[in-house]
């Protein structure tokens, strides 16, 4: 599947805001509804999370040109690295490691910052490193 | 813990990543190594009479379909270069042998089958280009010389 690949650095840079404030207030709240998002995106496609509805809706129209289609799934597994952080930033809250949850909640704005502001994939360049390193498949 | 000052350190980081990223990727390397020979990665591709082009991707690459086409597209006229792709993760012993940790990396072999030079990330298309007229251009030059 094709998809704009505008609409996942839009969600990128929502992300990098939501993540600023997650550190900012350390808010396990909001740190929880960015995981789910990124589980809609993760497992349903980046296109169907709230972001993507959001970009399709309101930004998409009033952006001039056609943006570039891509396949869907490195954005996909963006989406999945995300979701993983945010999973260890809330297993840092359930065992009452501030440090744990900020350091998590910091790499995944790192890997926002990264692909909102210079269209990097850090998790889609780190899966070859992985697989080499035999740690996934 | 200060957490205006780790926003800042995270940002700070990250932009001095990026920043590296953008001026060292998508740009001509040198070969990793003056002995491994093209015949002998055992791809089942022929060697092209000019150059070959080699395109290490991953299913999760996103700027790959991108540059097949830009590459396709550069070298459609010209018969002397052959191109071919290999799934980086399918292939993993070549990739490792190639030293290749990232994808895109695109390998550039001469018409002996020496590897000439790679790019790592995708480059912008001039840079393809340019790139592209100097490896076909060396033996040409060499030849004039001798």
């Amino acid at each position: 599947m094709q998809i704009d690949a505008r609409g996942p650095r839009f969600g990128a840079a929502i992300t990098l805001v939501v993540l600023l404030l997650v550190i900012y207030f350390e808010s396990a709240l909001l740190l929880a509804i960015q995981t789910l998002f990124w589980a809609i995106g993760a497992f349903a496609g980046p296109h169907k999370s709230p972001y993507g509805f959001v970009f399709k809706t309101l930004v998409k129209p009033r952006l001039k040109g056609v943006g570039e289609l891509e396949n869907v799934k490195p954005p996909q597994f963006a989406q999945l690295v995300g979701f993983l952080f945010g999973v260890v930033g809330l297993i840092g809250v359930a065992i009452g490691s501030s440090t744990v949850f900020l350091i998590a909640t910091a790499f995944a704005l790192a890997a926002a910052f990264l692909n909102s502001v210079f269209n990097f994939c850090l998790g889609c360049e780190m899966y070859l490193l992985l697989v080499r390193a035999r740690l996934i498949r | 813990m200060n957490h205006w000052l780790l926003i800042a350190s995270v940002l700070a980081l990250s932009s001095a990543f990026g920043l590296f990223l953008h001026f060292t990727r998508g740009k001509l390397t040198k070969k990793y190594s003056n002995e491994i020979l093209f015949n002998q990665l055992k791809i089942g591709q022929d060697l092209g009479k000019k150059a070959t082009i080699l395109l290490f991707k991953t299913e999760y690459c996103s700027t790959c379909p991108g540059l097949k086409r830009q590459i396709n597209e550069l070298i459609k006229n010209d018969k002397g270069i052959s191109f071919y792709e290999v799934d980086a993760v399918e292939r993993i012993e070549l990739a490792k042998k190639l030293h290749v940790k990232s994808s895109p990396t695109v390998l550039f072999f001469n018409e002996s089958g020496l590897e000439e030079g790679r790019i790592v990330g995708a480059p912008k298309k001039d840079q393809l280009r340019n790139t592209l007229e100097k490896i076909t251009t060396i033996k040409m030059e060499k030849t004039n010389a001798n």
